[in-house]
């Protein structure tokens, strides 16, 4: 499925490629964020003082959208994210006027943004120390294997409360952290301390080891949330990378779906199917008796007989093929929705040049197609209708477009709610853009493991 | 005719091993299992087979890869005549690579019209093409050349009458023209596809669908 070398060479680059690009991004989004927090806080703030206070919230939240974009281009470049900015402008109106003012008052998009920038910070901070930590236990480790050496170097803390004075001299060399304490209390008189810690041994190594370990754990993790608050606070989510609901229960109704779909695919074909074929050729031959013997009327009636049966085996027919289409199993999604397509009345043009998915999956975005073929046929007037179908990390993206007249809305019980409930089934996303007069497009992103 | 039949549901099977019978046909060999079919074609050497494309083991296509096994190995060649629940231009394409002569793809619900299958099933026999109408159909809506956009309806209507095997009289007789205009309209057909004459019907028209099929 996914389109990793196998290479473990180049595997080991890549992991430490991402992990080097994810430190970055910590590091980098602590100044960032912490620019953002104190443009935001102060906006806020002086708002409630002085005489512009509407207009520099209205800013604020106007300007929301450029630091939305410039979050979502940061993270898309640094986490290799696929997060899609908005497809529209956050706002349609000026700037300069009452309706505008109200739109940027009520968007949802800039305070949702504004409560990014506080929520970025707390963890930006997080990030930082982890980022911080990751660096130097690298730091550490090197030094513990004598890979770096410290100068001889020392410091001295010089402590005096009432009643105590004291020195702390640290003392650093090539292989030792020495600490020299030594004070006099007046009540408890002096008080001297040494310790000495050979930093190359191997016990410190393996404490380096360690904490390489967890900063090497922790920078994804916090990555991954930064990612996610991005994701929900900035993107336009419909658009969104999408999470694994990892839910079992779920996947185990599609398979079992898919599983049901198949045996009842299996019973039509081996019994009514073949059975409706036998009635069919015993109506023809009845028809030639009928014909033999020149009773007009029972050989109309048997015409009937026959026009119905085939049409129920059309039917059949149809039904079954939305069930399991045999050629889906056989070549995949490419050639089973371009023959799909060459039945319908309208042009499609099917672009998929993808590698094959799980079973579940082709045969939800199968029926996905086919069930939008129906309504474009039944409704759109479209002439022309184009799938495409891309791979893209984790993600699928099916996009439907055809140049119809537009108009479709997702009710209850339509074509559009059962193609919405199949991307669902499969922990996916549906979108639906259909403006009067067309044209009317189709998104569905679903991820794949 | 000495005819083997292979599909794997007894009811349909003996449906059309009895239909056969009826119509003076010897049924030598009757197969439910797609592994079976090459066994058999080098045992009796029918003078046609019938074979459903969806057998066991898998259920898929097996029947349509033993038949072109059989194509392919057993001399001298077996006619094969492929029946399906549902037409798919990706199977004919695969059947027509090999040698067109003696191979007929129909759609099961074409077995109902008797006096039409037998038709077909004689016409692959004598080594003719019979191909379902969906499948002309298909190649033809499939098709970006711009030449076949110029065929008119009633054109397209005889292109797919011809592919399945058609005669000129048994193409009048169906549209209700006579026999002097199916001629004109193939002439037309072929000119517009740019395709040169060829004395039997049934070439004509696999040139036609191999021209389709590659554009």
């Amino acid at each position: 499925m996914s389109k990793d070398t196998k290479n473990p060479l180049a595997k080991g680059l890549q992991f430490i490629s991402r992990r080097f690009l994810e430190l970055v991004y910590l590091i980098s989004s602590f100044p960032i964020i912490l620019t953002l927090f104190v443009l935001v806080t102060t906006a806020l703030s002086t708002s409630f003082i002085i005489p512009f206070s509407i207009l520099i919230i209205l800013g604020l939240l106007a300007a929301m959208e450029i630091m939305a974009t410039f979050e979502i281009s940061r993270s898309n470049w640094l986490l290799k994210t696929d997060i899609q900015r908005s497809q529209n402008a956050w706002f349609t109106t000026k700037f300069f006027s009452w309706e505008g003012a109200k739109e940027r008052a009520i968007s949802g998009r800039s305070w949702l943004a504004i409560a990014y920038v506080f929520l970025a910070f707390g963890l930006s901070i997080l990030g930082f120390v982890v980022a911080v930590l990751a660096l130097s236990s690298v730091f550490c480790l090197l030094a513990t294997l004598g890979l770096i050496a410290f100068h001889p170097s020392s410091g001295t803390l010089n402590i005096h409360q009432s009643g105590f004075n004291g020195n702390l001299v640290a003392n650093l060399d090539s292989n030792h952290l020495q600490l020299h304490f030594l004070g006099f209390d007046i009540h408890d008189g002096p008080m001297n301390g040494n310790i000495t810690w050979t930093y190359t041994s191997p016990l410190f190594t393996f404490l380096s080891i360690i904490l390489i370990i967890v900063a090497v754990a922790m920078v994804p993790l916090i990555a991954k949330w930064q990612r996610q608050l991005v994701v929900r606070f900035l993107s336009d989510r419909s658009f969104a990378e999408i999470y694994y609901k990892s839910d079992r229960r779920r996947k185990t109704a599609v398979s079992v779906g898919a599983q049901d779909r198949s045996r009842i695919e299996r019973d039509l074909h081996d019994g009514v199917q073949a059975r409706l074929t036998v009635s069919g050729i015993e109506i023809d031959r009845a028809r030639q008796l009928a014909e033999a013997s020149e009773d007009k009327e029972l050989s109309d009636a048997l015409d009937r007989a026959a026009s119905e049966t085939a049409q129920a085996m059309q039917e059949i027919r149809n039904l079954v093929k939305g069930l399991r289409p045999a050629l889906l199993e056989k070549a995949g999604l490419a050639a089973a929705l371009s023959s799909l397509g060459s039945k319908q009345a309208f042009r499609v043009n099917v672009e998929a040049d993808i590698q094959r998915l799980p079973t579940e999956m082709e045969s939800a975005l199968y029926l996905i197609c086919s069930e939008a073929m129906t309504n474009v046929g039944r409704h759109a007037k479209a002439s022309t209708m184009t799938i495409v179908i891309k791979q893209k990390g984790k993600l699928v993206t099916l996009d439907i477009e055809d140049n119809g007249e537009g108009g479709a809305m997702e009710s209850e019980g339509s074509g559009l709610k059962n193609m919405k409930d199949r991307a669902d089934s499969l922990g996916g996303e549906f979108i639906l853009i259909s403006p009067t007069g067309g044209p009317t497009k189709i998104k569905v992103i679903v991820p794949c493991e | 005719m000495r005819i083997a039949i292979a599909e794997d549901v007894a009811l349909l099977r003996e449906g059309i091993v009895r239909l056969l019978k009826e119509q003076g046909h010897e049924v030598v060999a009757e197969i439910g299992d797609a592994r079976e079919i090459l066994k058999a074609a080098k045992e009796y050497h029918p003078d046609v087979m019938i074979i459903d494309i969806r057998m066991p083991p898998t259920n898929t296509d097996d029947g349509l890869r033993a038949a072109i096994e059989v194509r392919n190995k057993v001399t001298p060649k077996i006619p094969v005549l492929i029946l399906s629940q549902y037409i798919e231009t990706f199977y004919a394409s695969l059947l027509l690579d090999d040698d067109e002569a003696g191979v007929g793809y129909l759609l099961k619900d074409r077995v109902t019209d008797i006096k039409g299958f037998m038709a077909s099933l004689d016409e692959v026999a004598r080594g003719g093409t019979v191909l379902d109408a969906e499948v002309v159909q298909s190649l033809l809506h499939d098709s970006k050349d711009v030449s076949l956009q110029s065929l008119t309806a009633r054109e397209r209507e005889i292109l797919a009458l011809m592919a399945q095997g058609k005669s000129n009289f048994g193409i009048a007789s169906t549209i209700f023209i006579t026999e002097g205009s199916v001629e004109k309209h193939i002439s037309s057909i072929m000119s517009k596809l740019g395709l040169v004459n060829e004395e039997t019907s049934h070439r004509r028209v696999l040139a036609a669908i191999k021209y389709l099929n590659q554009s």
